[in-house]
């Protein structure tokens, strides 16, 4: 089940809000967690009996590391057992289809294999599981002792689709004291409409206006039809990562919740750096704290950096997908990484911030590129037409064609993706002059994003996205 | 700088008062329509959509485990939302103001025109069929085999086309097709006879098919190509059957729902025209070409030959003994009506409904003839040609 399902915001969440209010503070987490797991089955019925063992599994491997914390080599051990355990099942759900087929694509005979299909979330799951083991070996946290709040970590239904990934050293304070407040709970949904309202108005219709452009034969577009493209992408992307963000922030807050930021309007970034620091900011600070500070960070010499940056970048692509051109996408960003770090760096901020604002964006838009390509082959031929190579041409009727027939959106995506959305927002509600007008104006708004949301998710024929490839 | 700060506090403090009011009104949307879905009935239809809603889905313990029933519930709970009708409204209006001109596969042209957008040919059933046309033709040397490919109107109706909106070339895929089969089979080229009169209404604004008179010129021009000889018969006149036909293209897309068209028929005035209309699956018969009962349905096309549906077979009084088969899609059913005068007994074959194989046909009618009718869109989307030609050969 995702958020942006009826199933969900009229059945599963309503319930759920109903028996949460009305169990004691001791139930609380009891009631989230079994919460979760309806949720998690109702998509993965099988899977979730996977997702508890894995959950009772790791409790066991938390206790354990704990108890040898005073022996750094059996501590070390143990870790690593736990550790090779996860990262085979990972590796088995995500990647072992990805193997073979490569295995079979070199090998003269052709080894038969079975596809299974990836549990859903299963990527954020994983990287919560490590952050509690190493937090754990690290001292950085105490091993959960209840089963229930642990489990509840590992599969809270607001972070389970889609993140983010808190770090178990900062959440376990929240699992066992929050508070909830008809204010809280009203500002959560207010947030959850805003995700909502980005995933199914947004994001969907992106999706169709995209691959209307990304399916066309090479050959038959122009230059500036492939960049208005991979903007709809990169805009899609965007607003159904973030979507999904707020959706979890929103859902957290309304059952007590408070969530790290995962978006920081990545696009007004002025460098590829600027941008990795704005971007899916829980799962970068997780590579970011977990790979490379361990590697040495930026403690090293220059061409250990270079590399650790270049392996960041490999993984965090590997990480969205067990598909090559998300292993390009992430090469190409770890070199822009080091690139910016040693290379042009300097330079760059010397030039006008306007200057500066547009290289970011061209390269972004083509790291799009290497991302929604199927494969290598058409990723190149995609960003040679970007620059006029296999193009029909710099701009033509068609190019027009999708502007116009497109421009409130792209208007909204342009506003919508900088700090200006939220203040376009706020000017409306700030029309009435009483406070009371005020409060007044802020519900009518919200409520007629929920309804339109409503109509694009009743009636809209976006599919369930992007996010289920993760 | 500092007023700005003053603001954002400002802001802040609306948006945490406002929250728990916004509680309550949340709360109170999300009962007030789980209570209104609740109560409205379930719906069989959408009239507006023109298509069956997704009832409940029926609980197995096997559906559960595999997610099935959960992706069939979600339907279910999509189509049957109270309020759908005016949801979609909304958001057609929204899309409209945002500049868009095509919904689910159709554009809104100028005039009114309604035009579905020109599908790309799936290379590997596209080439299958073609084969399986040649094979037919070569094992069935006796007898002529025409084909009629009819543009779709974005082909067409060039002018009225959204300003700006770059069709996809489908007059070269027709052409590709021609090549291929072009030395065994008699070729009719629909195409320029429609392109000649592309400034009268040879299309309906608001369904794909073509209008009797569209179909009626094809006929006028193609009759010497198809062999007919037009002897006493051959003179019509027309009839508006209907006055309220809202098409298809409509009810896919949302667009000028209220507009009314005209649906005409051609009868012959001269000769005997009775017919006895067999529908073979159904094991219904009836003395008429036009099935009137449907005109009382969303979709008032169907009028034609009561809509598509496996095999017909219709015997004529016809002097002539030649007998026709026709392999076709609804574009040939406001056309078939011109052709009885011609033929003693034509069958019509919908490969899309027909399960049996070409050879039951041709074993149980002693055929002369056949005739391909396509629509370019259904076309060069079909999978089923190839199948039912090359079945029991």
């Amino acid at each position: 089940m995702l958020f942006s399902n009826i199933s969900f915001i009229f059945i599963f969440l309503p319930v759920t809000v109903l028996v949460y209010l009305l169990a004691s503070p001791k139930k609380k987490n009891t009631v989230l967690l079994t919460a979760s797991l309806v949720f998690y089955a109702w998509g993965e019925p099988i899977y979730v009996v996977l997702l508890l063992l894995s959950a009772m599994f790791n409790y066991f491997c938390g206790q354990d590391i704990e108890d040898r914390r005073d022996n750094p080599v059996r501590a070390k051990k143990s870790l690593a057992f736990a550790i090779v355990i996860n990262l085979l099942i990972l590796g088995f759900f995500k990647y072992y289809a990805l193997l073979m087929e490569s295995v079979n694509a070199v090998s003269p005979a052709e080894i038969p294999y079975r596809e299974f299909a990836l549990p859903a979330g299963i990527s954020f799951y994983m990287l919560r599981v490590l952050s509690y083991l190493i937090d754990i070996y690290r001292g950085e946290a105490g091993a959960q002792k209840r089963f229930v709040s642990f489990a509840l970590y590992l599969t809270m239904f607001p972070t389970l689709p889609a993140g983010p990934v808190e770090r178990y050293a900062e959440l376990n304070v929240q699992l066992e004291k929050r508070m909830v407040s008809p204010q809280r709970f009203g500002n959560g949904a207010m947030l959850f409409v805003c995700g909502l309202a980005k995933k199914v108005v947004l994001a969907d219709s992106l999706g169709i206006f995209q691959e209307q452009i990304t399916g066309m034969q090479i050959g038959t577009f122009s230059m500036l039809t492939a960049w208005i493209g991979c903007a709809a992408f990169a805009f899609r992307l965007y607003f159904e990562l973030s979507g999904f963000a707020d959706m979890a922030a929103g859902l957290g807050r309304m059952f007590g919740f408070e969530f790290r930021r995962n978006f920081n309007y990545p696009y007004i970034s002025r460098s590829v750096t600027e941008f990795w620091k704005r971007w899916n900011i829980s799962v970068a600070s997780w590579f970011h704290i977990y790979v490379y500070e361990p590697l040495g960070g930026d403690r090293t010499d220059s061409f250990r950096q270079m590399w650790n940056l270049l392996l960041l970048g490999i993984l965090t692509g590997f990480w969205y997908g067990a598909r090559w051109q998300f292993l390009w996408w992430g090469i190409y960003f770890g070199v822009l990484l080091s690139a910016e770090r040693f290379v042009w760096g300097k330079l760059l901020v010397r030039l006008p911030k306007a200057v500066q604002h547009i290289y970011a964006v061209i390269v972004i838009f083509i790291g799009w590129a290497w991302f929604f390509s199927p494969d290598l082959g058409l990723a190149l031929d995609y960003i040679g037409v970007m620059f006029g190579v296999g193009a029909s041409g710099i701009a033509d009727t068609q190019t027009l064609y999708f502007l116009i027939s497109h421009w409130l959106l792209l208007v909204f995506c342009i506003v919508g993706s900088s700090s200006r959305g939220t203040a376009v927002l706020h000017s409306i509600i700030e029309v009435p002059q009483s406070l009371q007008g005020k409060k007044i104006a802020a519900c009518v708004v919200y409520m007629i994003i929920f309804i339109v949301s409503l109509a694009f998710l009743v009636t809209g024929t976006g599919e369930s996205g992007l996010i289920i490839q993760f | 700088m500092q007023k700005n700060r003053k603001r954002s506090r400002r802001n802040r403090r609306v948006k945490q008062q406002t929250g728990s009011i916004f509680a309550v009104v949340f709360c109170i949307v999300i009962v007030l329509l789980m209570a209104v879905n609740i109560l409205t009935p379930d719906k069989e239809m959408s009239p507006d959509e023109d298509r069956r809603l997704a009832g409940r889905p029926e609980f197995y313990w096997d559906s559960l485990v595999s997610g099935d029933y959960m992706e069939k519930y979600e339907v279910y709970l999509k189509d049957q939302f109270a309020g759908r009708d005016l949801l979609r409204n909304l958001r057609l209006t929204l899309n409209r103001l945002g500049g868009s001109r095509e919904e689910n596969g159709v554009l809104l042209g100028k005039g009114g025109q309604l035009l579905e957008t020109i599908a790309i040919p799936e290379q590997e059933s596209l080439t299958a069929n073609l084969e399986a046309i040649e094979k037919f033709i070569k094992s069935h040397k006796n007898m002529t085999v025409s084909m009629m490919l009819v543009p779709d109107a974005a082909n067409i109706l060039n002018e009225e086309l959204p300003a700006l909106y770059s069709v996809t070339d489908q007059k070269r895929m027709i052409a590709q097709v021609k090549r291929e089969l072009e030395e065994s089979v008699n070729w009719i080229d629909v195409e320029s006879i429609l392109s000649k009169h592309a400034d009268e209404e040879i299309y309906y604004k608001t369904d794909k098919h073509w209008t009797s008179l569209g179909a009626y010129y094809v006929f006028e021009e193609s009759a010497d190509q198809l062999g007919i000889r037009k002897s006493s018969a051959g003179k019509f006149a027309t009839y508006p059957i209907t006055a309220t036909f809202n098409g298809n293209l409509s009810s896919r897309s949302g667009y000028k729902q209220n507009v009314k068209e005209v649906i005409d028929i051609y009868a012959q005035t001269e000769g005997d025209t009775d017919v006895v209309v067999n529908y073979v699956d159904e094991q219904r018969k009836t003395a008429s070409l036009y099935d009137s009962s449907k005109l009382k349905n969303s979709n008032q096309y169907e009028v034609f030959l009561g809509g598509d549906t496996s095999v017909i077979d219709i015997k004529t009084v016809s002097e002539n003994s030649d007998r026709l088969l026709v392999i076709k899609d609804s574009f040939a059913n406001s056309f078939i009506p011109f052709l009885t005068p011609y033929y003693r007994e034509i069958v019509v074959v919908d490969p899309k409904y027909y399960g049996g194989t070409i050879k039951d046909i041709m074993d149980t009618y002693r055929i002369t003839d056949t005739l391909f009718l396509y629509g370019g869109n259904t076309f060069f989307q079909d999978n089923n040609i190839s199948g039912v030609l090359s079945s029991g050969q």
